[in-house]
């Protein structure tokens, strides 16, 4: 009898035995962890030593790294763009290639310099045996700036005639390098950073243009070197890169001249170190106190870190003070100057020591009595307390949302008292939309290059009276409500028409910024209208007659990426994608920007010109005149996060 | 990312370009002085606020950063620190603000030769020339990022200048002209002066000598990650283990009443040992104060385990009596995943130790050795005020901010926090912790969407179903047009077996987001349950056009086809399936049927094998296999697994016992043929099917004729004719011949 036949049973009829439930999907929650669970297969202890046991030992057993899983960024998109073997870009390798040789003549430009000359053959083998080059020290070179601190050289271009090339065959770029090298002879603690910022590739040439930066100490001051290189490669069969041609392109020294160190010098600890906190909680980094961290530790809502900075005499004895921002569970400090330039960190007298995070602060006379008042950007909304003379007594908090941010205080409507302007970032920061891929929004809802699902931005008018304390929202009567759901980062105020009235320019990440006209207390926002959009990672905001024609100019923060500026101007980079979007995301890779305000109050982008792009990772960037010669200077401080595993920059 | 071990733009060095607009030859281009200028510094910067902190003519600068150092006052050594104008405003407090926020400075000058007053004229439109006749400066408060500079406006003064004039564009319209107190020849001179609206005098402030104690020194930030680490809340932790000296598991709980320190310690780590010492020396103290201790040896997660006697002789020489043990990987790897254990270096601290509250909820995590009197502080159970609790979580002191508006945001963040505590306890499988942890967020957020989405999908796999169903409602008549939650309720009601209703809000869903392949997936599996296999098969296809990796769908539309007498489309489901996922038995066993179905024998015994390989052990598996080596004449190999299978199970199985039946009676090869077993074999399956299936009866008949008792086999072979169905009974009709003709039945040998 055959085996099918009814005799046989086969069970796979819905019988007792057989239960096949799927799954029925009801579980879909995405959540916006910042952080992933750390699983590991190899464990490594390292020993800590407290400060109280008197005998303790060096580590016996030294840590290596933990393998941790690649964490989703801020910024996906362009975490996505540097790797190279995550997109496939053939020219990132040729990028990585390149800069390993670099390196290479990196080392060999310190050696040089250095009393023990080591290894020197070293880059014998970079160039090929028809290699080319340029001076990399030019002959020529006209001072561009002197003064009593800075002297600033810069090769004179050519016009016109055929670049020459004196230094050829293999051993030519040795010599090129060692020519270079003169001009650094005597300089000591040499530095040298090699960024390669454009690729292109052909067949088995590639070209790659590099910024080529030298620093190092000479007697009394600094020198410091910055050079654009452009080399032509040949690739080899193992994919092996060879110097054909390397040419200079731009070259600027700077030689610095101040007696005992560097124009500034780092005075921290004379000031502060008499405080308790200067050891407890200003030299451990913001990731210390996120080690060990439940989610529900501090219910730290943001990880970026935002110490906020505000000065001003807040006890009226001439010397001014400092209050620090701190984020959530870290107290807020005030500091006293002291006559001697000390200062004195009295915030728990003062009742201003608050925990909750607090990203930026304003120290200013709210109510026209003399002193200075303070408002803050805490967990919630705009606190607002007063000065009491010798403590500051909070007075209102206004609940403008949970992810305030930059604060900026004028009279918008002169009517004799400062109002404040408040910026937000996320539109909600309780479980927000924020995705796992460290983008601030749904994938559907964000638009990278031009987002507008932000938070909003609040105007709140001074309408303090006799006793009481009241600030109205303003925003809505005010027209500021135009484009306000952007992730606004900071905002500054000032009259640029020259009309009589404050204007305010907010940058914003992720897209346009706004430049609001104030047109007898109501805004308009004219950032397109007026050439001011600035569209890519605002981050900072400042105003200055830089060039001193009477009008203001701004100076925004933006990110600089090497491998964005690398990738973002290929003809491969999105192909598909029109060209507008492609400018835009080519635009965040630019950096800084510059806009001159030219007549008629309309501003024009001379950031290339002024050569100010290149801010790195730029946060907070300021306008001042730091050596007194009338003209206002930049100052950029940039870096997102340094841990010690490191992966390069952007 | 912010957690883990990679730096993201890191190291990045500050910058600093040199404004050289004033020199034609410079064409415009600011100087790059990052380096020359020293503020180079290698920081993650943020702020940056500008003032002249020492009076001294020249900017310095306050910045902040990310990492440690967290402070930078940058002095500003300029030797031209004399050739600067510094002004205060000071409004009236009516028309203007008396910060004067908002106010215009314009500084004009002259040339030292001429001592005229700059005015423009035709040849000053010249850049080198036109540019240097005045600046505008304006008072602002709050700009850069998250700064606020001085208000005192800082003016440098080119070598070749003087001051001559201060115009002043109060807030509110006014224009003031100031000169110095000497009047109408007016030179004001290097220094600092003090602008009252009204006075039309620029009171110049007199130098004081300030002793300055200012130099430059070297920071160097805390490398050391050690420090207390209190909790602002405290929650229930995933359950944790450790492991007895003998290698037994033990969770770690605190006993009823005490709170408990679980000290981690390594026989090489000089300060443990001292740590324990420490801990044996006031061992009376500790206990009195209601805390007990557990050290548990991490040594053997790199090296060699410590054994007992090892343990005992270090253990018992410093005096240290409380509880001990072994850490576990698991351990290890539970309190870092639950991030309770991290260090920017990525390495693990020693020693550190977690306490544990009565209800053994986390407290504090330790880093380094803590000190026993810390402990004796710390164990001190606190109520329910978050803003005390947040104050006493921060080891720097510092107070809550107590406004309501305030106290409402911190509740808030807590629930945040909770929330993605909840999201890692769900993700770790901790179903019934994390409901327990969304219903608090749902205390304070009760109106938050993803809360309650959350919260009502882990409901409905607990079987909550209610509690679900009330949520899941809650969330629709916030957001009507939310999918998943629609898809949620559809589950639950599945799972109620509400199957119309579950289908109901299916079509809702899928209306609303027409390309979610989960959505067509599960009301696939409802039209299966309803039947409706047709509308079932265009479900799983649309699921899987969908997504063509989806296996799960891949899968079922296998199980479906085969239930629909198709097993040739299936099994190529089911080949999908197993190249997507090789580990996944039931594919196996469900390609295993298929394969058999189809006579492909040879591969279905090999699927039958992985099976069992992969699952955990089930009669229907061996039965099957058994049927295939029965069908492939390997009798010996049938006979074994049919009575593996029944040794799985018993009870149910009366298919497995009319197999092993069938064979043992029938088998054509005789040395497998066991009559008496095979009645023995056949009377339980006839009985665990209620004497009432035919075949069954069948086999019993065709047992009793192998023994020899046609009499019997011909009783309940007409039996088994009477219960079979039409289309069956000619072949039983044909054995009940055989054993009229005193002959047992043989299948045949082919």
């Amino acid at each position: 009898m055959a085996i099918e036949s009814f005799k046989q049973i086969v069970m796979c009829g819905p019988t007792k035995t057989v239960r096949m439930v799927p799954r029925i999907f009801m579980t879909i929650v995405v959540s916006g962890l910042l952080c992933s669970p750390l699983f590991t297969s190899q464990l490594t202890l390292a020993e800590t030593t407290a400060k109280r046991v008197e005998d303790h030992q060096p580590s016996q057993k030294k840590a290596s790294v933990l393998q941790t899983e690649d964490f989703s960024t801020l910024r996906g998109q362009w975490q996505a763009i540097d790797d190279p073997d995550r997109d496939g870009w053939e020219t990132e390798a040729i990028a990585s290639a390149a800069l390993k040789k670099w390196k290479t003549i990196g080392e060999f430009i310190k050696q040089m310099n250095s009393s023990s000359r080591t290894g020197l053959n070293d880059i014998a083998d970079i160039a090929a045996s028809n290699f080319q080059g340029t001076q990399l020290f030019p002959d020529r070179l006209v001072t561009a700036y002197k003064d009593t601190i800075f002297e600033v050289e810069r090769n004179k271009a050519p016009k016109g005639a055929t670049v020459s090339m004196p230094f050829e065959g293999k051993e030519g770029l040795q010599r090129a390098i060692e020519n270079l090298c003169q001009s650094l002879s005597g300089a000591k603690e040499i530095r040298i950073k090699f960024k390669v910022f454009r690729v292109q590739l052909k067949g088995k040439q590639a070209t790659t243009r590099q910024y080529v930066e030298i620093v190092g100490l000479i007697e009394d001051g600094r020198i410091e070197q910055h050079a654009t290189w452009k080399a032509d490669w040949s690739i080899g069969p193992n994919e092996q890169l060879l110097l054909r041609r390397l040419k200079l392109l731009d070259f600027e020294q700077v030689r610095s001249n101040v007696r005992d160190g560097p124009l500034f010098a780092d005075c921290t600890e004379s000031v502060l170190s008499r405080n308790d906190c200067f050891a407890e909680q200003f030299q451990r980094g913001y990731g210390h106190w996120m080690l060990g961290v439940l989610y529900t530790r501090y219910q730290i809502t943001e990880m970026m870190g935002h110490p906020g900075l505000a000065i001003a005499d807040v006890n009226g004895d001439q010397l001014e003070d400092l209050y620090v921002c701190q984020e959530q569970g870290l107290p807020n400090r005030l500091f006293l100057q002291q006559k001697d330039g000390t200062a004195l960190e009295v915030s728990e007298q003062w009742e201003c020591d608050w925990l909750q995070a607090t990203r930026s602060a304003l120290l200013v006379d709210l109510d026209n009595d003399g002193d200075q008042d303070i408002v803050a950007s805490i967990l919630g909304g705009v606190v607002i307390a007063s000065n009491e003379g010798h403590r500051f007594q909070v007075r209102s908090m206004i609940p403008t949302g949970d992810d305030m941010v930059a604060l900026a205080a004028t009279d918008f409507d002169n009517d004799g008292d400062v109002d404040i302007y408040a910026t937000a970032y996320y539109a909600n920061k309780v479980l927000s939309d924020r995705q796992s891929t460290g983008l601030p929004a749904s994938d559907s809802a964000f638009v990278y290059h031009d987002a507008n699902v932000g938070g909003s931005n609040h105007l709140l008018r001074n309408d303090i009276g006799d006793k009481t304390w009241n600030f109205t929202d303003a925003t809505d009567s005010c027209g500021l409500q135009e484009n306000n759901t952007r992730f606004s980062f900071a905002a500054a105020w000032e009259d640029y028409d020259n009309d009589g009235d404050q204007d305010l320019y907010v940058a914003n990440d992720y897209g346009r910024d706004n430049l609001y006209r104030n047109d007898d207390g109501l805004f308009k926002d004219v950032a397109a209208e007026v050439g001011a959009e600035d569209a890519a990672s605002g981050m900072s905001v400042s105003w200055s007659d830089y060039d001193h024609d009477g009008r203001m100019d701004l100076y925004i923060s933006n990110m600089w990426s090497s491998a964005g500026n690398r990738i973002a101007f290929q003809p491969e980079f999105k192909k598909s994608a029109p060209a507008e979007v492609k400018q835009r995301l080519q635009r965040f890779a630019r950096g800084n920007t510059l806009l001159k305000n030219e007549s008629q109050s309309r501003f024009s982008d001379v950031s290339k010109k002024a050569g100010v792009e290149m801010g790195r990772w730029a946060w907070g960037s300021q306008f001042a005149d730091v050596n007194n010669d009338g003209w206002d200077d930049i100052l950029i401080a940039n870096g997102f996060i340094t841990k010690n595993a490191d992966s390069g920059d952007l | 990312m912010f957690a883990g071990g990679r730096s993201f733009s890191g190291r990045e060095r500050n910058c600093c370009y040199l404004n050289t607009a004033n020199e034609p030859a410079a064409l415009g281009k600011f100087a790059n002085i990052s380096g020359a200028s020293g503020l180079d510094y290698p920081d993650d910067g943020r702020a940056l606020a500008v003032v002249d902190w020492d009076q001294d003519g020249d900017l310095d600068l306050w910045a902040s950063n990310r990492n440690a150092p967290r402070l930078r006052f940058m002095r500003n050594n300029s030797p031209n620190s004399t050739e600067s104008l510094a002004i205060r405003l000071i409004g009236d407090g009516k028309s203007s603000n008396r910060d004067a926020i908002g106010a215009r400075v314009e500084l004009v000058f002259k040339n030292r030769q001429s001592d005229a007053d700059d005015n423009p004229s035709p040849e000053e439109t010249k850049p080198s020339s036109k540019i240097n006749g005045r600046i505008i400066k304006t008072l602002r408060a709050g700009e850069g990022f998250l700064s606020q500079s001085s208000k005192w406006l800082h003016f440098g003064i080119p070598p070749t200048r003087h001051v001559g004039k201060i115009i002043v564009d109060w807030p509110g319209g006014n224009r003031e002209i100031f000169s110095d107190m000497q009047g109408s020849e007016s030179q004001f001179s290097s220094g600092r002066y003090i602008l009252r609206q009204n006075s039309g005098v620029a009171k110049k402030q007199l130098h004081i000598d300030r002793n300055l104690r200012l130099r430059p020194e070297l920071q160097v930030p805390e490398e050391r990650s050690d420090g207390i680490f209190r909790m602002a809340t405290y929650v229930e932790l995933p359950p944790l283990a450790f492991e007895t000296w003998k290698g037994k598991k033990q969770p770690i709980r605190a006993a009823k009443g005490e709170n408990l320190l679980v000290l981690f310690w390594a026989s090489w780590c000089p300060s443990c040992l001292q740590e324990l010492k420490e801990i044996a020396d006031h061992e009376q103290e500790i206990r009195s104060a209601g805390l007990d201790i557990l050290a548990l040896s991490v040594d053997g997660l790199k090296d060699d385990p410590l054994q007992l006697d090892q343990a005992n002789k270090i253990l018992n020489s410093l005096g240290f009596y409380f509880r001990s043990g072994r850490a576990t990987p698991a351990l290890i790897q539970r309190l870092q995943s639950l991030n309770i254990l991290k260090t920017e270096n990525n390495e693990l601290p020693l020693p550190f130790s977690i306490l544990l509250d009565y209800r053994s909820r986390f407290v504090a995590l330790h880093r380094g050795p803590v000190a026993v009197s810390q402990l004796l502080d710390a164990s001190e159970p606190t109520g329910d005020d978050l803003l005390k609790n947040f104050e006493l979580a921060s080891s720097l002191g510092g107070s809550s901010l107590s406004d309501t508006v305030a106290h409402d945001a911190l509740r808030r963040a807590e629930a945040d926090g909770r929330f993605k505590y909840a999201h890692q306890l769900q993700q770790a499988g901790l179903l019934a912790m994390a409901a327990r942890q969304y219903e608090k967020v749902l205390e304070v957020l009760p109106e938050s969407e993803k809360a309650l989405m959350s919260s009502a999908s882990i409901l409905g796999e607990l079987g909550q179903l209610e509690k679900a169903k009330v949520q899941l409602e809650k969330l629709l008549t916030i957001n009507p047009d939310s999918a998943d939650a629609r898809m949620t309720l559809g589950g639950v009601y599945l799972k109620k077996n509400k199957l119309l209703m579950a289908k109901k809000q299916y079509d809702q869903a899928i209306r609303l987001a027409p390309e979610d392949p989960r959505l067509f997936f599960n009301r696939a599996i409802v039209n299966t349950r309803l039947n409706s296999q047709q509308d079932a098969l265009d479900d799983f296809n649309a699921a899987i056009i969908q997504k063509p990796d989806f296996t799960e769908a891949q899968f079922q539309r296998g199980l479906l086809l085969e239930k629909m007498g198709r097993p040739s489309v299936a099994l190529h489901d089911f080949d999908d399936v197993i190249l997507a996922k090789p580990k996944f038995g039931m594919a196996y066993k469900r390609r295993g049927i298929a394969r058999f179905k189809l006579g492909m024998l040879e591969e279905s015994l090999h699927d039958f094998s992985q099976a069992i390989k992969l699952l955990p052990p089930e009669a229907e598996l061996y039965n099957n296999r058994g049927m295939a080596y029965t069908a492939l004449r390997n009798y010996g190999f049938a006979i074994t697994d049919y009575k593996r299978a029944l040794e799985v199970n018993q009870e149910e199985a009366p298919q497995v016992f009319n197999n092993l039946a069938w064979l043992l009676a029938t088998c054509a090869d005789s040395e497998h043929r066991n009559g008496e077993l095979a009645l023995q074999y056949a009377k339980q399956a006839c009985e665990l099917s209620q004497w009432s299936y035919y075949g069954a009866l069948d086999t019993l008949a065709a047992a009793y004729a192998e023994v020899g008792r046609f009499e019997d086999a011909i009783r309940w072979q007409k039996r088994a004719i009477a219960y079979a169905p039409e289309e069956n009974k000619p072949e039983l009709q044909q054995r009940l011949d055989l054993y009229e003709k005193k002959q047992p039945y043989r299948t045949t040998s082919n």
